[in-house]
């Protein structure tokens, strides 16, 4: 298998799937350029190892890009930054209607730690199984059960609305 | 207003993500990316201490700028340097011996024992060598020459262990996983000091070489053979081979079409 050809299936492959994972990636990080960003790392680490993988690369690459992103941001102090960035007015009262509701919500996920993040974004945008979450991050299901718990009520606390918390 | 938070986030992320479009440049940035990684080209602003290629006892990748080179960025400008990644080393040292048109003179020897002394036309791979092979009498010397095209035309004499010649070495360094060691002072110049382990039908060897900093030709190699060794191959444990890179001139270049003396035959050979 030459190595263009070889690139040409990785290529059609982000074709097809390219759309969901530019989503998650820009959920992981709060921002479209920083999720571009992202998949554009994971992709190049793809390309890495290539020629050592079998089967369906999605897997590879969704987990590449999940572990890059608490990487960087728990490295690059990216909370911190997040944090200092977020204005007042995003907080959400009971007077906000249930459009700013959600994208306060979808806001809010960058206060929230890398872990707890990561697990939110495969449970409520790739609906993922808790078995699955643990599969790609690579930890056990009471983590995934603790870390969508504890974000969860993050959420809940950062955007100060009457939100109610199935259990 | 009452909302349920699971519903109200899944729906939110769907909200924020609905108009997502991949760039049609992403793949091939990433690509970029990938080849500029694999060729060692990338180019950082890095902390003094690896600038200064004191990157001693470590192997050298490209990877995500360290913490010190992230300080770095508070304190005033540094001189910019390439990063001696593996993949850029191995790509100036390959070019280098691909490139060259000079003489070669090259010396070897076994423990302290002068064995070969060769010249080498990088242009066409043509060489003369004088061997002095061990025997009952002393020494005999032996002769391996070339032909017009740089193939073994003359005497061949036993295997050996894994003497390397700057070719084969630069098809070494791209197959096996080397570490750079640092900056070494060599017979007066700057040169980097790159190892790695290969295999011979006698166990594990592990190469050295010390690659000129300016011109990034081998200027030695020593190879040394690890594990328990039988008897007769005691005195082969550690090879040297040095390399002179000559320029191209009458002389050298005769050096390399030397005929072998009239008392020697040819017994065996290519």
């Amino acid at each position: 298998v030459s190595r263009q050809r070889s690139f040409a299936e990785l290529e059609s492959f982000l074709a097809v799937r390219g759309r969901a994972l530019l989503g998650s990636a820009i959920l992981l990080t709060g921002s479209r350029e920083a999720g571009e960003d992202l998949l554009q790392h994971a992709l190049e680490r793809v390309m890495r190892q290539w020629y050592r993988l079998d089967g369906d690369p999605e897997g590879y690459l969704r987990r590449t890009m999940y572990n890059l992103a608490t990487d960087r941001w728990r490295g690059l102090g990216r909370r911190r930054e997040a944090l200092a960035r977020v204005p007042v007015s995003d907080r959400v009262g009971d007077h906000a209607d249930a459009v700013d509701l959600r994208d306060a919500l979808v806001r809010a996920l960058r206060l929230v730690s890398p872990q707890q993040r990561a697990v939110l974004v495969l449970r409520y945008w790739e609906q993922q199984s808790e078995s699955e979450i643990a599969r790609t991050l690579g930890c056990s299901i009471g983590t995934v059960k603790s870390a969508a718990s504890r974000g969860l009520k993050r959420l809940r606390d950062i955007t100060g609305a009457d939100l109610v918390i199935r259990v | 207003m009452t909302l349920d938070l699971e519903d109200a986030l899944r729906e939110g992320m769907q909200r924020h993500t609905s108009d997502v479009v991949v760039p049609p440049q992403l793949f091939a940035s990433a690509e970029r990316r990938y080849r500029m990684r694999r060729n060692g080209t990338r180019v950082l602003v890095l902390s003094g201490v690896v600038a200064t290629g004191v990157a001693v006892g470590a192997s050298v990748a490209a990877g995500p700028v360290s913490a010190p080179a992230r300080h770095a960025a508070s304190r005033p400008p540094l001189t910019t340097a390439p990063l001696e990644t593996v993949g850029y080393l191995r790509a100036r040292i390959t070019a280098a011996i691909d490139g060259s048109d000079a003489i070669l003179h090259s010396t070897h020897k076994y423990g302290d024992n002068p064995v070969e002394d060769r010249w080498t036309d990088m242009r066409t791979g043509r060489y003369f060598e004088t061997w002095r092979q061990p025997d009952e009498h002393g020494h005999q010397t032996v002769y391996r020459v070339s032909g017009q095209d740089g193939t073994l035309a003359g005497i061949d004499t036993k295997p050996r262990t894994a003497l390397l010649s700057p070719t084969q070495l630069r098809d070494a360094l791209i197959h096996h996983k080397i570490t750079v060691i640092g900056h070494e002072r060599l017979r007066g110049r700057d040169t980097v000091h790159v190892k790695y382990q290969s295999k011979s039908p006698f166990g594990v060897v592990y190469v050295d070489t010390w690659v000129d900093a300016k011109s990034d030709l081998p200027l030695r190699i020593v190879e040394q053979l690890g594990g328990p060794l039988p008897d007769y191959m005691q005195d082969y444990r550690r090879a040297d081979t040095d390399f002179y890179w000559l320029p191209r001139t009458p002389q050298n270049v005769a050096r390399t079409t030397q005929t072998v003396p009239e008392q020697f035959k040819h017994t065996h050979g290519g």
